[in-house]
């Protein structure tokens, strides 16, 4: 190999190397997490859950309640409330945020309906627990 | 033409310095561009945690925040939104007082989810807490507002200056 072919690899070596610190420093720097970013959506999927939780539906009735005596059993009214719950997150959500609303306990809700929305990676409320006649029932609520 | 060794060496240092320059301008563009895309993301990321704090503050706010004999409930109170206002300017005191813990807020105001025979109406009804003339960014926090025994759901948004 003559010496201009040996000086003409030394110089690919640094270009490439140069390259593959580039590339790994533009990977590495777009994976930091904010913490602040989780906590701020923390507080506000929690404030979510618990307007939804709390809002008056019917005859000073609030939607927790509706919700444990309508879907006790299957009813049209409980897959009404259902449908009431799905507007107002759509409502009180960011158009880029979506949600992921699930019901456990209540055997009135068709299985299509126990998990409303698509968010399996995202900030999850603290989930609500409610227990009436010995029967305890609990809705999740995560934000993306 | 006949090139000496000499001038042929000067010729290969000047075009490996060419090289390397062209190089290291390329990449620090590359970098200066990067870090002014990261700067302008930081300042971002530190006005939404500024004024989402400060909507968190506004929330927890006794001022605002419904309360029975001492207990408070997790929701906002409707007379004391409809007061806020008032009680903001009262007093020269008062107003210096909220002037400080606003900052650049321009306006406060609520959008009610307004529910209609077990249905959520399109329209949502704002009612405005505070406000000074002005146009800016808004943030907004889901809360919850007692009125008597009617709880009601709605947005609580900030405008800020």
């Amino acid at each position: 190999m003559r010496k201009g072919q040996t000086e003409m690899l030394g110089l690919v070596f640094i270009v490439l190397i140069l390259a593959l610190s580039l590339v790994l420093y533009i990977k590495f720097s777009g994976q930091k997490e904010s913490i602040a970013l989780e906590i701020r959506s923390n507080t506000r999927v929690n404030n979510m859950l618990n307007a939804l939780m709390l809002v008056t539906v019917e005859n000073n009735k609030q939607m927790k309640d509706v919700l444990i005596r309508e879907c006790y059993t299957n009813s049209q009214s409980c897959s009404g409330n259902v449908t009431l719950a799905e507007k107002l997150l759509n409502e009180m959500k960011e158009e880029r945020e979506n949600y992921q609303l699930e019901f456990e306990g209540f055997n009135g809700i068709p299985d299509d309906k126990k998990k409303i929305g698509n968010c399996e990676q995202g900030i999850s409320a603290t989930p609500a627990r409610f227990t009436k006649s010995g029967r305890s029932y609990t809705i999740k609520l995560r934000l993306c | 033409m006949y090139f000496k060794k000499g001038q042929l060496e000067i010729g290969i240092t000047m075009m490996t310095l060419l090289v390397f320059i062209i190089l290291l301008i390329v990449s620090l563009v590359f970098y200066f561009r990067l870090a002014q895309g990261n700067i302008k993301e930081t300042r971002q990321e530190i006005l939404d945690e500024k004024y989402s704090g400060l909507l968190d503050a506004l929330i927890n706010l006794p001022e605002l925040r419904y309360s029975l004999s001492g207990a408070e409930k997790n929701c906002l109170d409707a007379v004391k939104l409809n007061n806020f206002k008032i009680i903001t300017k009262d007093s020269l005191d008062r107003s210096e007082y909220y002037n400080n813990l606003l900052g650049d807020v321009n306006a406060i105001w609520i959008d009610k989810i307004i529910i209609e025979n077990g249905n959520v109406k399109e329209e949502t009804s704002k009612e405005e807490i505070y406000s000074i003339k002005g146009e800016g960014l808004i943030y907004s926090s889901p809360v919850s507002i007692c009125n008597d025994d009617k709880f009601e759901a709605g947005k609580l948004n900030i405008q800020i200056k």
